[in-house]
This record gives structure tokens, C-alpha cells and sequence, in this order.
């Protein structure tokens, strides 16, 4: 199998030790992109503990930033980041907004950028003009899950980050269901998705899990996946 | 906080609307470009009929601003750029636009227009706005996931840009950039599933009644001044493709607020103190 980079929803240190010691694992996905406390035990503290055993193995770490990095978070990504820099080696941040990037190479040297999959507007396409701004900005990739866009993103020297599936989730926005129909922070039933809504009128239901309801993963093809390693020298991002 | 800038900003879906939003309080008035904006063909408006309605909005010292808000594939590109030019030309004020390829493109391009970065363009932080003020972008529109403090930290970092808010409409509970819930939207007709009636499942089981997911589109016209005392500019009007009489209908309130708030700006700061919990005092112009 080729090599890949492993995104788990959930980490432990027992799950990082493990990935470590992976030859197939190329580096290792952190950070969610609305809750920490989703995707590690003791939230952002975890992801601290956890990143800095990734940089101190022989695995690259790539960093989901928030997908919206704003005045409230923005100290908490930026002490992220001075933990990648702080490591002689190269690191991936994966961020969804241009304001974000730009201080992030003007910044942090040792930090490569990666355009999210949510960086986006209501529709997926992506203009030839957009595209060609990524690499203006400096960014070393964009993730996709489409072997069209592979190619257009080869074409002009952009590494296509394949994903083996597509984030489709429905959102309620950055305030936590959960948390708003339940008034309690739980990521345990939030991990578990336990708790749904079904429309009275239809049969249309979607899971709550935590800002997320709904399929989370819609999985990309195999064969759209192999094309885009084989034609396009894509690095696969396989998540879990 | 200059409150005699303040604009109110509604929207055209079709050339007979321009004369009644005029002469109802519309200080600017913006109508998506025939294939390129992000709402239904139908409510967009053409180049000759761009041509046709700009000397009367100009006529009223009003100010028309064109939405290309659609990302738009390579091959239009050429075309589009050749419009944005005559458009600019023939005295568009600004256009609206979302694709930060196109937004460089066309600040290239253009020489007497400004460029407003739509909400689409998600701006979430002061480091973005910078950007977008060095490639010369004159106005950000600002996203609607954003909460107030946000808000008035990118005003606070960035005072000299000009800012605008969705203020009537379109503002969902549901973060209006990502969701995907089924919403067509897009199309000529719409099933809006945030708005739908939900029950609560717990392990499949029935457990009550579930909380709303969507809010109805909000109305800040009787807060407006907490936003212009943040230092917002411009108040949008949502809903190019609502009925026209409901767009009047929010219109007339836009306006109605707007002089209010002119009137009293003098008890805008101390509404401010309990927001902001600073001196803003001294900041008032």
C-alpha cells in the first residue's frame, strides 16, 4: 500500500503510538475544524500533548486549523503553530482562509499550507483564477476528493492531497445542536451520534453530532484515487 | 462613526423594481450580472438592461453595485473580465464579488469601480481584511457566522475599510457558507429543510420535540445602531428573489431605523458602553 496520512476523528495516546510506529503512515492529521473536545479527551490540551509526540517521531504532522479561525481562537492557533515551528521539520497546516495563510508564511517558515476542503463558497467548483491565487499565496496543495481537480491542480505545480472521502455534513452553524437541544456539552453522545431528527411530514432524518448532523463521510471512489497517485502524484489523506 | 455615511443597500431583481427602492430610502441598490451571480437567471440583470437603469440611479445620487458572486470556470473567464471592463467603463460603482482569483483579476483591470468582497468569501479575521486591503479592495462584506466580538475586533484592527452586513434576511442560524442540508435554493423553486417541524430521536427512540434548526431570516433594523456605533457602513437587504412587496416592506424599516438612529446618534456611545466596555467616547465623529 502506498503511503498515506491518517485522520482520525478520535485520538488517544495510545492510538498516536500506534500510528507512529505505522510504516504506511506518512503523518498524522490533527486538530478538528469546529470542536477539539470531539476529537481528543481533554480537548485542546490533548492536541498539544499529542502533536508534540508526532513531531518528535520520524512522521510529518498536518494540522486542520479551525475552519473558522477567528479573535476567539486565534492565540490557541497560533501556539499550535509555534509548537510545529518549534521542530526542524517541515509541517502542513490545513486552513481555509486567505488572511490565515498569509500570516502563517509570514510567520512560520518551516510550515507548509494546504487549502481545506470546506475552504470554499456554496458551490464546489473552483475557478482556473482561484486556483492560480493558491499558488500566488504560496500554498503547497489543496484537498479534494476529485480526480478532475487533481489534474488541474498537477497542471500547475499544486500537490492534489486526495481524500478517500468527501466531508458532506450539514451544520447548524458554529453553535453546537447538541449543546443547543440538550444544554449540555457531551462528546460522548456527541461522538456516538446517538441523538437524531426526523421531519414529522417525511421521512428525512439526520444524526446530531456535536456542530455536525448528518453523513459526515461520503467515500471517494477507489478507482478516482488510484488514478489521481498514478496521473497525478497525488498524497492520499485517508480518514477514519 | 460618521452616521451621515451610513447606507442602506436593497436589492433588484428586475428593472422595474430600481424607481420604487429609490424613492423608498435605498441609498445603493445591487442586482446580480446575467450568469455569474449565486442566485436564480431570472433575477439577474443583463448588460443592456445594466446600461438602461444606472443614469437613473446615478440621477437620484445613488449608487449601483453589480454581484458576480458564482465561481466561474476558465473558459468564461475571458468574457466575464471583458464586461467587468465595460461595466466599469460605463460607471458601475462596484462590484461584488466572492472568487479570490477573480477579485485580483479584476482590481487589476478596473479604474474607476470598487470592489466589495462578497459575505461568500467567508472574512473571518482582521488578517484577512488586511490582505484584502492590499490587493485593494475597497469593502468587506461581512460573513454572517460571525459573532459581534468578532466583529468589532476586525473593525477595531482594520477602522479604515469600509464595512457592510447582511442586516435583513439571509441571516440563518445555520452557518449560511457550508450547510448542506437540502436547500435548493439555487433553483427556481425552494424546500428549505432548516425550516422544517423536527422530533428528537435518542438511540432511534422518540424523545420530544426538537428546537429549531434554522431561525427565520433576521431583521436588525431596530439594533442598527449598535451596529453603525461598531462602525458598520452599510446595512443590506437580502432576498433578490423574495417578493418585491416584502423587499419594500424591510426597506421602508431600514429607513425608518436609519433616521431614528440619526437622529439620536448622540445615545449611540452609551449604548455602546455595555457592548464594547471601553471608552468610546472619544472615537465619535
Amino acid at each position: 500500500m502506498n503511503e498515506y496520512i491518517a485522520g482520525y476523528e478520535y485520538y488517544d495516546q495510545e492510538r498516536i503510538r500506534s500510528l507512529c510506529n505505522d510504516p504506511c503512515v506518512k503523518g498524522v492529521l490533527l486538530g478538528d475544524l469546529f470542536c477539539q473536545k470531539r476529537m481528543f479527551e481533554n480537548g485542546i490540551a490533548d492536541l498539544f500533548l499529542l502533536m508534540n509526540d508526532v513531531l518528535l517521531s520520524s512522521k510529518e504532522v498536518f494540522y486542520q486549523l479551525p475552519l473558522y479561525v477567528t479573535s476567539r481562537n486565534m492565540d490557541e492557533v497560533k501556539a499550535v503553530l509555534n509548537l510545529m515551528e518549534r521542530y526542524d521539520k517541515d509541517s502542513y497546516a490545513i486552513v481555509q482562509d486567505f488572511g490565515t495563510a498569509e500570516w502563517i508564511v509570514r510567520d512560520f517558515s518551516r510550515i507548509r499550507l494546504i487549502w481545506g476542503q470546506l475552504g470554499r463558497v456554496r458551490e464546489l467548483r473552483y475557478s482556473d483564477d482561484f486556483l492560480l491565487f493558491l499558488k500566488k499565496k504560496s500554498f503547497t496543495g489543496m484537498e479534494t476528493f476529485d480526480r478532475k481537480l487533481s489534474g488541474r491542480l498537477a497542471s500547475l505545480g499544486l500537490v492534489p492531497f486526495f481524500s478517500n472521502c468527501k466531508l458532506e455534513y450539514q451544520t447548524l452553524g458554529r453553535q453546537c445542536y447538541l449543546e443547543y437541544q440538550t444544554g449540555l456539552c457531551n462528546p460522548a453522545v456527541c461522538r456516538k451520534g446517538s441523538c437524531s431528527l426526523k421531519t414529522e411530514d417525511e421521512d428525512f432524518q439526520m444524526t446530531i453530532d456535536g456542530f455536525v448532523m448528518g453523513k459526515k463521510y461520503r467515500m471517494t471512489p477507489e478507482e478516482d484515487m488510484t488514478a489521481a497517485i498514478r496521473e497525478f502524484s497525488a498524497q492520499i489523506i485517508c480518514r477514519y | 462613526m460618521n452616521l451621515q455615511g451610513c447606507e442602506i443597500l436593497a436589492p433588484a431583481g428586475r428593472v422595474s423594481d430600481i424607481v420604487p427602492l429609490l424613492e423608498n430610502g435605498a441609498d445603493a441598490i445591487y442586482a446580480g450580472l446575467s450568469g455569474y451571480s449565486a442566485r436564480p437567471q431570472s433575477s439577474d440583470f443583463s448588460l443592456s438592461e445594466i446600461k438602461e437603469v444606472l443614469p437613473v440611479i446615478h440621477g437620484y445620487g445613488k449608487k449601483l453595485y453589480i454581484a458576480i458572486n458564482a465561481n466561474v470556470p476558465g473558459e468564461k473567464n475571458g468574457d466575464l473580465l471583458r464586461e467587468i471592463q465595460e461595466l466599469d467603463e460605463i460607471g458601475t460603482d462596484a462590484f461584488i464579488i466572492s472568487d479570490y482569483g477573480l477579485i485580483d483579476r479584476t482590481v487589476s483591470v478596473i479604474k474607476k469601480a470598487d470592489v466589495h468582497v462578497s459575505t461568500l468569501a467567508g472574512v473571518y479575521n482582521y488578517e484577512d481584511v488586511l490582505m484584502l486591503q492590499k490587493m485593494g479592495v475597497k469593502r468587506i462584506i461581512l460573513s454572517s457566522d460571525l459573532f459581534v466580538d468578532e466583529i468589532v475586533s476586525i473593525i477595531d484592527h482594520v477602522p479604515d475599510m469600509e464595512y457592510e452586513i447582511v442586516a435583513d434576511g439571509g441571516i440563518c442560524f445555520n452557518s449560511n457558507r457550508q450547510c448542506l442540508l437540502p436547500h435548493y435554493g439555487q433553483k427556481e423553486c425552494y424546500n428549505v429543510y432548516c425550516q422544517k417541524e423536527y422530533l428528537l430521536l435518542k438511540d432511534g427512540m422518540y424523545a420530544g420535540h426538537a428546537r429549531r434548526i434554522g431561525n427565520p431570516p433576521g431583521k436588525i433594523h431596530r439594533t442598527m445602531g449598535i451596529y453603525m456605533g461598531m462602525g458598520i457602513f452599510s446595512f443590506k437587504i437580502e432576498g433578490r428573489t423574495n417578493e418585491f412587496s416584502y423587499i419594500l416592506s424591510r426597506l421602508k424599516d431600514m429607513a425608518e431605523s436609519k433616521r431614528f438612529y440619526s437622529e439620536h446618534w448622540k445615545e449611540i456611545p452609551g449604548m455602546m458602553h455595555y457592548i464594547r466596555r471601553n471608552n468610546w467616547y472619544g472615537k465619535v465623529v
